[in-house]
């Protein structure tokens, strides 16, 4: 069996006879594919930080090593290496730039984000690399190419350059005045005085707590701000899930003329929406609504005044996001219902077993694809009644959506003379082996279509501009429609990757002539053995699958 | 053979019960039933309630003095109810200040009867200390019944770092309250602050223009830190001395708290800062 794609990203590559490439990458290996012609490109490995069949030129030099400057406090986590460091430092998203000229790659382990240039010839080659001081959970790309947003665990956002200056320069923080930024904080080697007296201390531990500091010769050094240029812009108290920038022009801006914004999303199920730089500490609005995490942002670029967000409750919600309105909310669960339903009607034997209990918390939702304003925050009574397990089963059967794709209609018929009528929104869930597609209208109208079912859980989705098909990375190592239960390899298709595309007259299936991405699906990723060990299975549970983690352990404390 | 004597913890809950269901609720309570440790952890997953947005919000149950009648309870009906069905009221007015880690409430119960036409919300991260405040509030709306007051002040267990865009809408403060926050010590725990650059836009979000941040504290480091991060906030300017020795908030902030009172007490340091909202800039 060969390790699942856990992201895909697709570029183009201008010129003649030159075309779409994919870039797929399984744990911390990134292979890349010429869909134009269907041969493997050389392989990028992150852990190793050079090109598997094709090593790095002498370039490398001036590229900034991590290693050089480790964070010092916290121990790296490394994960111990059965396949040639391929359990390292894991992609968790791939980004390329409107130009297609360089990919912006993001690791989780090491905190790094890897600039890559994209060779003419499909190559990537490895720009720089910048360990932020906390874990980047996702970036965005400003318009124009300049500059990468950072949002990290710590619930902060920073903006780095899309190319570090050749001199590690002053560290310049503008977003938000120099100075105070506790990242900015510069290392002095002045004696420690503490900040308290016995005069300030009214609490026992406190006073505890000001012995032993005084009873320190030194302050252990604190961790010190990385030496590239970045900014602090703004920050939740929460950890963040998704990030978008989007610029509306003279024609859909509020103020008339072209406006900047970053919207935000956080696990405590807040979206904000900030200016752009350099006001990015005004706060505009809020996105207030979802009842859980929020896992995914998608603004259309065809429709840039609406947002669709996608939450840990498994709703999607659409919001005329620049006044914070409320516009739609949909509940995955009846779609993904109808398809767990079909699956069963279907009789796949490996299916059923699993479904069922699936089958039994996810009927009788709310039929409302309507704003519903009711409450359904659980009171704090029911929550204390459960016991764990209940509580744990009840987890196992939430949705979460996990990933929205927009691809405009123009696009699609971009050769036919007719009325733009939207587009199409392709919706994933954690844990769900299907696609679901909706039309997305020009006045900001979600209506679901149908689902396509897959040979296994939807990773991630490439989509190329305007092209009439799109790339899914599957999950058949897990049976379909489960997170912890490997599969049973006779009895399920095995595949890394399928093709969808779309008919003229609108409808998305499985492409039979999937030829395109055989070699990429017969030859890509690299093995891993089939009956993983716990510890290596858990890894891999959560490198696929890390929307679960996100739900909270309510717990109070004495 | 009574068994073993009660635990502390059961006295304190047959205390909460006692107050509940017998006519203790005029008697202000006492804080030895309500003890908790002194600090929260503001990053934890706590069991909290808080509205989805704030108009979601149950004012009238805080407030419920300063119901506005219904002027057409059908349609009020069709817009504005619950889960449980329950009409969800308006206010006469919208809370307009707000004492963020109130404590055991001191502030608040001092601000009140000087502006009875204003609505106070104390918020308080520790639960025990929370009940204590909504003990008292409810003690002393039983004791001055007649004259109808601390109507005006209200205490919610809430953790305002995360949630108070939850509660409160886009310039609806006037005046935000930090008494003798948390000083969180070591620079490990910083981001852990009630006040950060990153926190300052939130409170300028929830700040009217105009509007007025307090905060006193008797650590001189974090007195700095605050200075130093409103300060250089673009949406904050200091106000001056003159104007901050003329405000009566400030002198009750400086008396009337537990912690100023602890200080006293100790004769240690109290240091005052304010800082005004500013409108927000044009876009450039």
């Amino acid at each position: 069996m060969r390790h699942p794609f856990q992201c895909l990203q697709a570029c183009y590559i201008p010129g003649p006879s030159r075309g779409w490439i994919v870039l797929a990458a399984a744990r911390s290996q990134i292979n890349s594919f010429a869909l134009y012609d269907g041969t493997l490109l050389p392989t990028w490995d992150i852990s190793t930080s050079k090109g598997i069949t094709d090593a790095l030129s002498h370039s490398m030099q001036s590229v900034e090593r991590c290693e050089d400057n480790p964070p010092p406090e916290k121990r790296q986590k490394t994960i111990c290496d059965p396949m040639e460091g391929r359990w390292g430092a894991a992609v968790l998203t791939m980004t390329a730039t409107r130009n297609h000229r360089n990919v912006v790659v993001v690791t989780g382990e090491d905190k790094c984000i890897r600039v890559f240039k994209l060779e003419e010839n499909g190559r990537l080659s490895l720009l720089s690399e910048r360990c932020m001081p906390k874990r980047p959970c996702a970036i965005a790309i400003t318009p124009d190419d300049s500059t990468i947003l950072c949002a990290d665990k710590f619930g902060d956002v920073y903006s780095i350059p899309l190319h570090p200056s050749p001199q590690p320069t002053e560290v310049v923080s503008e977003g938000i005045k120099a100075g105070p930024g506790r990242t900015q904080t510069p290392s002095t080697s002045k004696k420690f005085v503490p900040a308290a007296n016995n005069l300030t201390v009214h609490t026992a531990r406190n006073l505890k707590a000001l012995k032993n500091q005084l009873r320190a010769t030194n302050q252990p050094s604190e961790k010190t701000a990385p030496d590239f240029e970045h900014q602090l812009l703004l920050g939740h108290v929460s950890m963040l899930t998704d990030i978008a920038f989007v610029t509306l022009d003279t024609s859909t801006s509020p103020h008339g003329k072209p406006c900047s914004y970053i919207l935000t999303a956080d696990r405590d199920e807040h979206i904000r929406v900030s200016r752009g730089p350099p006001q990015a500490h005004v706060i505009e609005t809020f996105c207030l609504g979802h009842k859980e995490f929020v896992s995914k942002l998608c603004i259309p670029h065809w429709l840039p005044r609406t947002l669709i967000s996608g939450g840990g409750d498994g709703f999607l919600c659409v919001w005329s996001w620049a006044s914070g309105l409320a516009l739609q909310k949909v509940d995955m669960r009846l779609s993904v219902d109808e398809y767990l339903n079909s699956c069963s009607r279907s009789g796949r034997k490996n299916f059923v077993g699993q479904a069922k209990p699936k089958l039994e918390g996810l009927t009788g939702g709310p039929g409302s694809s309507e704003i519903s304003s009711e409450d359904k925050r659980e009171n704090p009574e029911e929550n204390t009644q459960r016991d764990g397990k209940a509580h744990e089963a009840a987890h196992s059967h939430k949705l979460t959506v996990s990933g929205i794709w927009s691809i405009s209609q123009t696009e699609l018929n971009r050769d036919m003379e007719g009325e733009v009528e939207g587009g199409d929104i392709l919706v994933a869930c954690e844990g769900i082996s299907a696609i679901f597609v909706f039309t997305l209208s020009m006045d900001s109208m979600l209506t679901y279509r149908d689902f396509i079912p897959l040979k296994g859980n939807v990773l991630d989705v490439a989509t190329f501009g305007g092209e009439p098909f799109v790339i899914v990375s599957v999950d058949t190592l897990h049976q379909q429609n489960s997170t912890s239960t490997v599969s049973d390899p006779p009895s399920q298709e095995v595949a890394l990757l399928q093709l969808l595309s779309r008919s003229s007259g609108g409808s998305w299936s499985d492409d039979i002539d999937a030829g395109k991405i055989e070699t990429l699906n017969q030859q890509g990723s690299f093995e891993i053995k089939v009956g993983l060990g716990d510890s290596q299975s858990q890894v891999l549970r959560d490198l696929l699958y890390k929307y679960q983690s996100l739900r909270k352990q309510e717990y109070e404390e004495e | 053979m009574g068994g073993p004597p009660p635990t502390k913890r059961q006295k304190r809950e047959d205390y909460r019960k006692a107050r509940e269901t017998e006519e203790l609720s005029a008697e202000l309570p006492k804080k030895k039933f309500y003890r908790q440790r002194a600090h929260a952890n503001p990053f934890s997953d706590h069991r909290l309630n808080y509205p989805e947005s704030p108009d979601m919000m149950n004012w009238p149950a805080l407030y419920p003095a300063f119901v506005a009648p219904p002027v057409d309870i059908e349609a009020d009906a069709a817009h504005n109810t619950n889960k449980s069905g329950d009409l969800l009221l308006k206010l006469t007015k919208q809370v307009e200040v707000a004492d963020i880690g109130c404590g055991f409430g001191g502030l608040l119960v001092a601000l009140g009867p000087r502006f009875p036409n204003t609505l106070f919300l104390g918020m308080e991260i520790r639960i025990k200390v929370a009940d204590f405040v909504q003990d008292k509030i409810k003690a002393l709306r039983t004791q001055n019944g007649e004259i109808g007051g601390y109507q005006n002040i209200a205490c919610l267990r809430a953790n305002a770092m995360k949630f108070l865009p939850n509660f409160f809408k886009k310039y609806q403060l006037s005046k935000i309250f930090f008494c003798f926050p948390d000083p969180h010590f070591k620079a490990r725990k910083h981001k852990a602050r009630i006040v950060s650059m990153t926190l300052n836009s939130e409170y300028a979000y929830v700040l009217r223009p105009g509007g007025i941040v307090y905060t006193i504290t008797d650590v001189e480091d974090l007195h700095k830190w605050m200075v130093q991060h409103f300060d250089a906030h673009p949406s904050f300017e200091q106000v001056s001395e003159e104007e901050q020795d003329a405000d009566e908030c400030v002198q009750v902030m400086k008396v009337e708290t537990e912690e100023g009172k602890k200080v006293e007490r100790n004769e240690g340091d109290k240091f005052v800062a304010c800082f005004r909202r500013l409108e927000d800039p044009p876009w450039t």
